[in-house]
């Protein structure tokens, strides 16, 4: 990063390299529309470049350009105005037609077909539970941040993540019918 | 389980449900949900829809396609090329605009609605100047000053001094230069009082007006800059606003008080100590400086007098060095 603070091009492709699947599938699992995915990446790795100055060692600079998806995939979820659905064929993204699919992802990850159907459920339950929940599941779970560095980028505390974690979890689970309600 | 035991537990099992199967936390969450018989099913079951989403993991997962990646390429290369220009996105310039904008109003209303304490060259031009020629002055010697004239109803003894008589009648009185000032003429007005023990009851004020119409009842009038002394306490009005001053509390003896004026500027001073300076905001009429009394309640003795009272013409030429 301290290359590319010196106006390295060549450095930020690397950092491009190493951090584009995370961004890209960080926004999809988020927003859950492709065309919003591709529109965000693009703005959060040129505002990256652009702001490469603000970037202070020793902050990581993975919490840093998360915290810069965040902030622009809230912005867009509040102002969320969907434009007419584009043929999937225009996207530049790799893998989106396999990974989206809740029910091939679970297919290629096991062959118990009860347990399938589980997986497939939870994952479309994903998409039903609050922002905040979700966001701390998909942290958390998917791009394997510890508890700090989501507190870092969410500016939330530490202990309400847990809390969060918790009760998103209990909320999948109850959703796909796992767990019975209590009390 | 105490409650520290359950808080460790629930930190245990917050970060083996982040962490996920196969990991430290995640054994040892298993091996006390074991143990902890009362909750377990529903952790089991959390454990299992966490397990769930760990085989789920490559859900949504995607990579950038080559045209995304020469897209962004090619879109660094024009922010590259628009420069330090596009360094500041327009959100961020128009909020910079609109702070710059709400900062030049409260400027305008600050320079154009409050009174000032400092009013820069204008009160600097104005402290620098020399009033050397007697325009008028009052001595008091038993009769009215010739050049003045009364003002109010409060009845005055002008003998050796100007006070109230020592009465009960509770109103105001005062006097008042016979000739007003122009407006553009810069003057100084100097009035000389003593104090001995002045009562709460009685106000003295050393003020200019723009109008020659005074108050029956009190002697004011509607547009003045004034000093004012209750008891040993004094302050500076400004068209009824007590203005902010350093003034302190006056001992018994000699007060001089004296306020300078020009157009658009004054400066009150007492005993030699700045109290006030700024742009004044009295309209472009003819001054009309004096002094009066306000007796409030009846309280017998005035404890404050005026000795005596100049007022003296200044210029652009005598400006001091």
């Amino acid at each position: 990063m301290r290359r590319t603070q010196e106006d390295d091009r060549q450095a930020f492709s690397l950092l491009y390299e190493r951090y584009s699947a995370s961004v890209l599938s960080n926004l999809y699992r988020m927003l859950g529309n492709l065309e919003d995915v591709e529109s965000i990446g693009q703005e959060v790795f040129l505002r990256a470049f652009r702001f490469r100055a603000t970037y202070r060692y020793p902050q990581k600079f993975s919490t840093w350009l998360f915290t810069i998806t965040r902030n622009l995939a809230i912005n867009q979820s509040r102002r969320r105005r969907r434009s007419p659905i584009r043929n999937i064929t225009e996207l530049h993204l790799d893998g989106m037609d396999i990974s989206g699919d809740p029910y091939q992802v679970a297919a290629r990850a096991t062959d118990d077909v009860e347990k399938r159907e589980e997986i497939a459920r939870v994952l479309i339950a994903l998409d039903t539970l609050p922002m905040d929940q979700k966001e701390v599941i998909v942290l958390g779970i998917f791009q394997d941040l510890s508890y700090a560095e989501m507190e870092d980028i969410t500016g939330t505390k530490a202990v309400t993540l847990r809390s969060r974690m918790f009760h998103g979890l209990k909320r999948l689970a109850r959703s796909v019918g796992v767990v019975e309600e209590k009390g | 389980m105490t409650e520290t035991e359950k808080d460790q537990f629930a930190d245990l099992l917050a970060e083996a449900l982040r962490a996920g199967p196969g990991t430290l936390p995640w054994r040892e969450a298993l091996s006390k949900i074991s143990a902890n018989s009362s909750s377990a099913d529903e952790y089991q079951l959390l454990l299992s829809t966490r397990e769930h989403l760990e085989k789920g993991r490559s859900f949504r997962e995607i990579r950038a396609g080559a045209g995304f990646t020469r897209k962004l390429m090619d879109g660094l290369e024009q922010d590259q090329k628009r420069g330090d220009s596009r360094g500041i996105p327009t959100p961020t310039i128009i909020a910079i605009l609109a702070v710059a904008a709400i900062v030049g109003a409260l400027a305008w209303i600050g320079y154009h609605m409050l009174p000032r304490g400092d009013a820069g060259h204008s009160t600097t031009d104005l402290a620098a100047t020399y009033f050397t020629t007697e325009l008028a002055s009052a001595k008091f010697t038993g009769v009215m000053p010739a050049g003045w004239r009364a003002i109010g109803t409060l009845p005055l003894d002008a003998t050796d001094g100007l006070r109230p008589f020592a009465d009960d009648q509770t109103a105001g009185g005062g006097i008042v230069l016979a000739t007003p000032i122009a407006a553009d003429e810069p003057f100084a007005f100097e009035v000389e009082l003593k104090l001995a023990h002045p009562g709460d009851g009685l106000v003295a004020q050393i003020f200019v007006s723009t109008s020659g119409d005074f108050s029956e009842d009190r002697a004011t009038s509607s547009h003045e800059l004034l000093w004012s002394l209750r008891g040993k306490s004094q302050e500076v009005v400004l068209d009824g606003r007590v203005l902010p001053t350093s003034s302190s509390n006056l001992k018994d003896g000699t007060v001089r008080v004296r306020i300078v004026m020009n157009h658009d500027q004054a400066i009150v001073e007492c005993n030699g100590q700045r109290l006030w300076s700024g742009s004044h905001g009295l309209a472009a009429a003819p001054r009309w400086p004096g002094v009066r009394f306000i007796r409030s309640t009846p309280d017998g003795k005035p404890g404050v007098e005026v000795r005596n009272i100049r007022v003296l013409k200044g210029s652009a030429e005598n400006k001091a060095d």
